[in-house]
């Protein structure tokens, strides 16, 4: 995913915060991803502009001064899709949490997986595959089977197939037309995960919530938010949902929440028995956790990384909710960021186009079956919004 | 709500809970509204329970929602004229959104029966209280005082969602005619 284009010569030219300007480099697309200063701090092109960029970056810039070097690494945010994401505590880039030792440090974005899992194919060799299709499973990656599948925009016959084994998560599984398949794969957050088509309302979500099942229901592939004011209970109706809802996959992003918010609810999904497998919940959840004293910027992030791997897992077949604690927290990442680029603001300060970016996600979120698929499932996301009146 | 996420948040979900404060300082949890909240896919829904064993799932809905509104409609008059200026019929209406609030809505995440609720209990409970209510009025219009009714014993109908089982919609179903052979015997 890397183009050796205009590779070097950026240097920094201004830091606000999470703010950075950059010069020098040419051709750089917006929403590509840009290292800077020694620490190589990812950030996101947000603006171009002749002589100068502007990034949102995904780490603390403390440190980087004007002059630092910059580098494009020509391809926009992306995150690595494979097994080993149930049961996870991962940041807002899907850097694991849980295995890392106090503190993420800069470089760890780029820490080699060394994991093995035991894959067993599935397809057979000359078969002709399109996107979707089931190339194989991963047996030791959680209670529920992780489906290799054909990436979208990979089609052709099936060249080669991996014989049963142990392999890590970067090694070929598959080859595609030509295109070597692995378990993992990277896949930009900004984009949504393309479909087949999209079912309207095929079923109730169960939540086992008589107020919802019984009053205001929300259908499987719908969206729902809770907004309320402090201490109604918002946190509290949203755990539950995600503790008796009846969805094979769970991801919980925790957007902006207080650390020991965040650390009360990974706590809880560890103690509870899954009512469905009797194994623990926590192994079918995958919790996105950027708390509020993480770096502000990935907290924006943070969101679309939870409903890629909503979408992944839709993919493969699974019911799915992403469960969003709060927007309001992910729109103050877009206020900071607005005000220290001195765009104008609209109400509660935030800026223009904030509504807009949250209406755009939550239509990203309502999806129907993947190419492929045989089975049409749909995605869910709840949102928890304080009341602002 | 005129902040621009929440806004553009309501304009495309399907569905909205709002949570308010009141229900919360109240005790009422899930503190979810039946006044500012919405399912745009309650059509569609009610289909599909109808297609799936339960047909009765949209009428039920309706009533639920119906007894609500009249109950906090009423409410609001009884606070200004007092509940005993109330005729029996209303008085009920009242009593019924008491017990809609109380044994249907309320719903205790630390109690293990009543953590999660399956669909067959749900309907049940609800049925459960509307038979009850039913035979209230019938109690009302049969000459018995309304403040003799609403001084029944109503606990075995309110306890039932944490006496009996997440599943076990026959379990509510005995305590009907429990309640309603007490409901026979006030004169």
């Amino acid at each position: 995913m890397t183009s050796d284009a205009g590779a070097t010569g950026g240097r920094v030219l201004r830091v606000n915060g999470p703010l950075v300007e950059v010069a020098g480099l040419a051709g750089v697309a917006m929403a590509e991803v840009v290292e800077i200063g020694p620490d190589r701090l990812p950030g996101e092109v947000v603006r171009v502009r002749p002589d100068r960029l502007t990034t949102q970056v995904y780490e603390y810039t403390g440190g980087v001064r004007p002059g630092d070097p910059a580098t494009r690494l020509g391809h926009p945010l992306a995150v690595p899709l494979g097994p080993g994401l149930l049961g996870g505590v991962f940041d807002g880039m899907l850097r694991p949490l849980s295995v890392a030792p106090a503190w993420l440090t800069p470089r760890s974005l780029r820490i080699a997986d060394d994991r093995k899992w035991t894959f067993v194919p599935v397809a057979t060799e000359g078969m002709d595959v399109a996107p979707g299709a089931v190339l194989g499973t991963v047996d030791d990656a959680g209670p529920i089977a992780h489906r290799v599948l054909v990436p979208p925009g990979v089609s052709g016959r099936l060249e080669s197939i991996r014989s049963a084994g142990r392999c890590r998560v970067d090694e070929t599984a598959a080859t595609v037309g030509g295109v070597d398949v692995a378990l993992v794969e990277w896949w930009p957050v900004r984009r949504q995960r393309p479909r087949r088509d999209r079912q309207e309302s095929a079923a109730p979500l169960v939540t086992g919530q008589r107020v919802l099942d019984a009053v205001f229901p929300v259908a499987k592939g719908g969206a729902a938010a809770v907004p309320g004011g402090f201490g109604t209970g918002k946190t509290m109706l949203l755990q539950q949902i995600a503790k008796w809802c009846d969805a094979d996959v769970i991801v919980y992003v925790g957007c902006g929440e207080r650390g020991n918010e965040m650390a009360d609810v990974i706590a809880e999904l560890g103690e509870l028995t899954d009512p469905r497998t009797g194994g623990r919940l926590a192994d079918r959840t995958v919790v996105v956790a950027n708390t509020s004293n993480m770096p502000i910027m990935a907290r924006e992030a943070s969101i679309y990384t939870g409903v890629t791997v909503a979408e992944f897992y839709r993919d493969m077949g699974y019911d799915t909710v992403v469960i969003a604690d709060s927007t309001s927290r992910w729109a103050e990442a877009l206020r900071e960021f607005a005000s220290r680029d001195r765009r104008a603001a609209r109400g509660g300060g935030l800026p223009r186009r904030a509504g807009l970016r949250a209406s755009r996600l939550l239509r990203a979120c309502r999806t129907g079956g993947h190419p492929g698929r045989h089975r049409g499932v749909g995605h869910h996301r709840r949102c928890g919004l304080p009341a602002r009146r | 709500m005129t902040e621009p996420v929440t806004a553009h948040t309501q304009r495309f979900v399907r569905s909205l809970w709002t949570l308010d404060r009141e229900l919360a300082y109240a005790r009422h949890y899930p503190a979810v509204t039946w006044v500012g909240s919405f399912s745009r896919d309650i059509e569609a829904l009610g289909a599909w329970h109808a297609r799936n064993g339960d047909p009765g799932w949209a009428r039920r809905r309706r009533q639920v929602v119906s007894i609500l509104a009249e109950a906090d409609r009423l409410s609001a008059l009884a606070e200004l004229v007092g509940v005993g200026a109330l005729p029996g019929r209303e008085r009920m209406v009242l009593l019924a959104g008491r017990l809609l609030r109380e044994g249907v809505l309320q719903q205790s995440a630390l109690s293990d029966n009543d953590a999660y609720c399956g669909p067959g209990k749900a309907a049940a409970l609800i049925d459960l209280v509307l038979d009850v209510v039913r035979a209230c009025e019938e109690r009302v219009d049969a000459g018995v005082p309304a403040a003799t009714v609403e001084e029944l014993d109503f606990s075995p109908l309110l306890r039932a969602r944490e006496d009996v089982g997440r599943d076990d919609a026959d379990g509510v179903r005995r305590h009907r005619a429990a309640m309603l052979t007490r409901l026979e015997e006030l004169s």
